[in-house]
């Protein structure tokens, strides 16, 4: 319930800014952004094992809701989903060394806001922005043997970016960004627990997922 | 009783014609609205080039599709400016003249146009689309109709021997040459070749007008009378001498210092000035041409008006009229001082409520450009005069800053007094006292009244010194700008006006200290944070209606020389933007009445002269709002905003181009985000500018200032954006 009442609060300010224009009175949109980037510092969905030696592409997926709060200002409440995999090397209870690949479940919950740029004749929603954002991220392993393993962890970021509008409704969506997962990325592999071997594997591979990314997006104008 | 009452009706009408009669109005356009102001300029174009020849050469037929184009728009441009009247007294009298002129060659006849031009300058011009235009300047000169026979056959010639389109090319083939050869010919040396083409062009014209004009019965002797007044078009309309006691009473007189004593003579312009580097030769050249042209010819009746005598003397008399306000619209202040002081000395003055009406206007703006030190945009030195004139220039340029705005007030408070119904009139004294009380006198007992100047005033006038002594008459000469108010110190208001001008000051001194208090950093963080707030919150007008005037579109090309303009995509645009305009208010809920020259039809010439108030209007108040100055014709304007009932003006438009690419900027996604690297390699490159200003016409204040710089293409949808957002600022209520 305080989820529910932590996004009315949110919300709540948008309506009370009525100079918000949007796009033709249109303030609300959905978009869904397709990230790239490098895969570096970690073994992707399909790589066995490491990939320092590969180059390899990682994406992330994200959708979010959107709406117009002023002139220059656009907030919205998303959704973030990946797959890709850790390695983890450990010692067993037998104290025998172990390495093993995991595929790795990344979900968040994202709030964003950005900030259209209205000296270079930006109006929100369309033309250049500034993008600040916050996750709450959660990362599960999914080999069986770290299954109880969750890794929760806070993420903020920073991008800038360009939306621009075609056939009045739809729109494309260019944009850098960069950001900061939060956590502990110390490992000592040979005295940590199992536990939080596997948490700061996690931990590192998302932190390098989310570091710089680009994207495309394409959304469309509902009301 | 009866004979009373029959004594009171005549009287009464007597009045009312005699009212009728001294009222001086501006000329204005008269329905039906002509083609040329009301057909698009791209499909005058596309008819246009139907004249180009199929067999002439590629690149000629390029450069005259090029010329055509140029022209079209740019006649259009002046067409719509306000200036042209159509219909009006004038430019009928005028096609009158023509149709005389071209009698024997009735094809000519219909496809020759001519209009009458507000402007104050000798100037009367052909088109290649077989329109003429007459300055007013030129016939507030004129003698007789003759004359303007001859010019109107000069301009006709150069319409029928296509010297337009001739000059155009020639000027396009030297340019080429030129650059072909860029060593071969400096630019002094093209200018003169270009120069030298239009001089040939000017002394055909000459000669083929002749022509035609000795197959009229006007007098031929008048050619030579065109000339003269060529010569003399710098000057005003009459040379008579300047007294500086215009402007004096019982006790207010000027020091003798202020009058020039002596003037130069003026033998106009030389005929025979060097002019090489002129499009038009010597007068003296042209003069002898015309005398050898005339040798061996015999002529006919000679007659110095054919179509009327009467109507040009009034048109002759509208024209001179026109003027003063003319020139209180360029700014020449001095001009329009002394045209209305020379028509108040004529005989008969038909209106010298408008005339006395011009010069306080004039005397007013003097006063306000010179407290803001910027005298020098509108006054000139008298050495640069010649004639009469120079006593008028002479006399302001004498005059010191604290002595013109004591002038002028009195001057704008006696006018006041005889017209207290004149709202300008009070206006113009109320904004010339607040000047004085800022900038010089503070207090009404820096001035002398009326007892004090019966006790101590010696003389009538410094000409004219009585016995008086020569320290008193040195004192009473310093001190000369006291006596200035004699007459009106002891009127109603007059010494509250200077009372509620000091608290007004005192106020604004007030808040200029708290500003001083300030430091840099902090004013500039203050106007930072009302900047931040505007761009976030926006305007909130509150408005339901406003007239949207000339909704404007420019495409560009800044990629190439001279940011080409592209006329017929912005004719195009300009209509769609005008649709936008409308659309947009609507889906906001505010109404718009559009006054726009693209909307006019042939019944609206009404609408024309709307927009010529209106358009004149505005650009004065951009010119004037630096000094914080009242435009003039504020009264008609009002009327149209009355009309329309709302004071808000709108000014909306957009002025786009097509700009190179940034290899740099490539490189940069390239690197960063490769996706969008691709999409701006394969998109154009555009920069836009969107402005919207919102005036209110009634108090002058400029209340929305939007001028949006967009860094990208000017689609539709970001055009569309753009215009909700301006009309919701609008329409939106301040908290």
């Amino acid at each position: 319930m305080k989820y529910l009442y932590t996004l009315m609060f949110l919300f709540s300010f948008c309506l009370a800014n009525a100079q918000a224009p949007g796009y033709l009175g249109k303030k609300t949109f959905i978009e869904y952004d397709l990230f790239y980037m490098l895969a570096v510092g970690g073994p992707t969905t399909n790589n066995k094992m490491y990939a320092y030696d590969n180059l390899g592409i990682s994406y992330r997926h994200n959708f979010t809701l959107n709406h117009v709060v002023s002139r220059s200002g656009v907030i919205g409440l998303g959704f973030d989903f990946f797959n890709t995999g850790i390695g983890v090397d450990y010692r067993d209870s037998e104290d025998n060394f172990q390495s093993k690949f995991s595929k790795l479940k990344v979900t968040a919950i994202c709030l964003h806001y950005d900030k259209y740029f209205m000296k270079r004749g930006s109006l929100a929603p369309f033309g250049f922005y500034h993008h600040f954002e916050g996750k709450y991220i959660t990362g599960s392993a999914q080999e069986d043997a770290f299954k109880d393993v969750v890794h929760k962890t806070f993420y903020t970021g920073y991008g800038i970016g360009i939306k621009k509008i075609f056939k009045e409704k739809f729109f494309v969506n260019f944009s850098g960004q960069v950001g900061w997962t939060w956590g502990d990325r110390s490992l000592d592999t040979f005295n940590d627990s199992f536990e939080k071997n596997v948490q700061t594997r996690i931990n590192k591979r998302i932190y390098s997922h989310y570091i710089f990314e680009n994207n495309i997006g394409i959304g469309i104008l509902l009301f | 009783m009866r004979y009373i009452l029959c004594l009171v009706a005549t009287l009464w009408t007597g009045m009312v014609f005699a009212q009728h009669q001294n009222s001086f109005s501006p000329l204005v356009s008269v329905n039906p609205v002509p083609d040329d102001f009301v057909v698009p300029s791209g499909e005058k174009y596309q008819e246009e080039i139907k004249k180009i020849s199929c067999h002439a050469h590629h690149q000629s037929q390029t450069d005259q599709q090029k010329f055509y184009l140029e022209s079209c728009f740019v006649i259009d441009d002046l067409l719509h400016s306000g200036n042209v009247l159509f219909n009006d007294p004038l430019t009928i009298y005028l096609n009158k003249i023509k149709d005389v002129v071209l009698e024997t060659q009735p094809k000519i006849r219909d496809q020759i146009r001519v209009y009458a031009v507000r402007s104050p300058v000798v100037n009367a011009f052909a088109t290649n689309n077989g329109i003429i235009l007459v300055n007013m300047g030129l016939v507030a000169r004129l003698k007789n109709e003759a004359q303007m026979a001859f010019i109107l056959a000069h301009e006709i010639s150069h319409y029928t021997q296509d010297h337009a389109l001739h000059l155009y090319m020639d000027d396009v083939q030297t340019q080429r040459e030129r650059q072909k050869n860029p060593v071969g010919k400096d630019a002094n040396e093209t200018l003169l070749t270009e120069n030298k083409y239009s001089k040939e062009l000017e002394i055909s014209a000459d000669a083929e007008g002749l022509k035609m004009f000795l197959k009229t019965d006007y007098d031929i002797n008048e050619i030579d009378g065109v000339f003269d007044l060529l010569k003399y078009a710098h000057q005003p309309i009459t040379d008579i001498p300047f007294d500086t006691q215009f402007f004096e009473s019982t006790y207010f007189k000027f020091p003798n210092e202020y009058y020039l004593q002596e003037i130069e003579t003026s033998y106009g312009l030389n005929e025979h000035n060097e002019d090489s580097h002129s499009t038009h030769p010597s007068i003296g050249k042209r003069r002898e041409q015309m005398y050898d042209n005339l040798k061996g010819r015999t002529y006919r009746k000679l007659e110095d008006f054919l179509v009327s005598e009467q109507t040009f003397n009034k048109m002759k008399t509208q024209c001179q009229y026109e003027l003063s306000n003319l020139y209180l619209r360029e700014f020449n202040y001095y001009e329009s001082i002394y045209n209305s002081y020379v028509l108040l000395h004529q005989e008969s003055v038909m209106d010298d409520t408008y005339l006395k009406k011009n010069i306080a206007k004039a005397l007013y703006g003097l006063t306000k450009f010179r407290n803001k030190d910027r005298d020098h945009e509108t006054e000139g030195s008298f050495e640069n005069e010649d004639g009469e004139i120079q006593r008028l220039y002479y006399f302001f340029n004498h005059m010191k800053n604290n002595e013109l705005n004591v002038l002028a007030l009195q001057y704008a408070w006696k006018l006041m007094r005889t017209y207290p119904d004149d709202d300008e009139m009070k206006k113009i004294a109320n904004d010339l006292f607040q000047e004085m009380v800022d900038n010089h006198y503070e207090s009404e007992t820096e001035f002398y009244d009326k007892d004090h100047a019966e006790k101590y005033a010696p003389f009538n006038s410094f000409s004219q010194p009585s016995s008086t002594r020569k320290s008193d008459l040195k004192k009473f000469e310093r001190e000369f700008i006291k006596y200035a108010f004699v007459d009106i110190i002891k009127d109603r208001g007059f010494s509250e006006a200077f009372k509620v001008c000091k608290r007004k000051k005192d106020k604004n001194l007030k808040a200029d200290l708290m500003d001083q208090h300030k430091t840099a950093r902090q004013i500039r963080k203050e106007t930072k944070k009302k900047e931040r707030e505007l761009i976030k919150k926006g305007y909130a007008l509150g408005l339901d209606k406003v007239v949207v005037v000339n909704p404007y579109y420019m495409k560009m090309d800044f990629r190439k020389r001279d940011n080409q303009i592209d006329y017929l995509s912005s004719e195009m645009s300009e209509e769609q933007y005008t649709k936008w305009v409308e659309k947009n208010a609507k889906a906001v809920g505010l109404e718009t009445q559009m006054l726009s020259t693209n909307l006019v039809e042939y019944g609206e010439a009404e609408k024309m002269n709307e927009l010529m108030y209106v358009t004149e209007w505005f650009n004065q108040q951009l010119e004037l709002e630096e000094i914080k100055m009242r435009g003039f014709n504020q009264e008609r304007v009002i009327e149209i905003a009355d009309k329309y009932g709302t004071d808000h003006f709108l000014w909306t438009g957009i002025v786009s181009g097509r700009k190179k690419k940034s290899i740099m900027g490539f490189l940069t996604f390239l690197y960063l985000h490769p996706a969008y690297s691709a999409y701006y390699l394969t998109h154009p490159a555009y920069e836009s500018m969107f402005f919207s200003i919102i005036v209110n016409v009634r108090t002058g204040e400029m209340e929305m200032t939007k001028m949006n710089p967009l860094f990208e293409k000017d689609s539709k949808s970001v055009v569309n954006a753009h215009l909700y957002d301006t009309f919701l600022q609008i329409k939106k209520r301040p908290k």
